[in-house]
């Protein structure tokens, strides 16, 4: 496959922030609930995402998008506003085109 | 809606409890705005009602019409989608008749504070364009100034 062809995509690294503390399986249903009810079924598998990784011990996330639905997708992070109940949410901190960079700046 | 590496500021913004009194302009009254308002004033209508005569009179006046991050946030299901939609008429409208526009967190608590990018993504949802979000999203930030 040519280079151009390829499916364009951007990893967003997100962490937890909050008054209170929220289990891992919290955020992870936390984070799929937003997403899907922020872009629907539909929009969900148009935009490819995928929680690709999250670290509860550092409270961070990466999520992977479609390039073009990247700033859709930390919009819809960033209205985010509690975790199960919890006053907690997420906060977008850096975005990439490889999952190696991201971790490398975090 | 294109997303750059780096772009990413770790600037948070401030919360509501640490503006001064009346820093936001209330009145729904276009009359009432296009009087008594200050130049460069910020208006808060937290129904985001989309009134003709009340954009009008905001643009006229040289105010700002400012949309909360948080007001959204709050919300789950069909009233934040209607929320939404609501902003995104105001938005428009606001573009139509040269109303200025302000997009801040409106946080009540500290963690609540959305960073400069989210807000930047936030005003690109509502339908600005990447220039006028940036202008949008640094506008608070001048205002303080002038208080300050």
């Amino acid at each position: 496959m040519k280079a151009t062809e390829r499916f364009k995509k951007r990893y967003v690294l997100f962490r937890v922030i909050g008054e209170q503390g929220a289990t891992e399986s919290e955020v992870r249903n936390c984070v799929h609930e937003a997403v899907l009810s922020f872009f629907g079924e539909d929009g969900v598998s148009c935009a490819a995402f995928k929680l690709v990784h999250y670290g509860h011990a550092k409270k961070i996330g990466i999520a992977r998008v479609q390039r073009e639905q990247a700033g859709k997708m930390v919009a819809c992070i960033s209205l985010v506003n509690s975790i199960a109940g919890k006053g907690a949410r997420l906060e977008c901190v850096r975005s990439s085109g490889t999952v190696a960079a991201l971790l490398r700046k975090a | 809606m294109d997303l750059h590496e780096g772009e990413i500021s770790g600037t948070n913004s401030i919360c509501i409890s640490q503006l001064p009194k009346n820093f936001f302009f209330s009145s729904m009254d276009a009359a009432q705005l296009l009087s008594g308002a200050k130049k460069c004033a910020l208006i808060r209508s937290p129904q985001y009602d989309a009134q003709e005569g009340w954009v009008s009179a905001a643009a006229q006046s040289g105010c700002a019409i400012v949309f909360g991050v948080c007001d959204a946030a709050r919300l789950a299901g069909f009233k934040k989608a209607i929320l939404v939609s609501k902003m995104r008429m105001l938005v428009a409208m606001c573009k139509k008749y040269g109303a200025k526009i302000c997009v801040c967190s409106l946080a009540q608590k500290e963690y609540e504070a959305r960073n400069e990018h989210e807000r930047l993504c936030f005003a690109m949802y509502l339908g600005l364009e990447r220039k006028e979000a940036k202008e949008a999203v640094g506008l608070l930030g001048k205002k303080l100034k002038v208080v300050q």
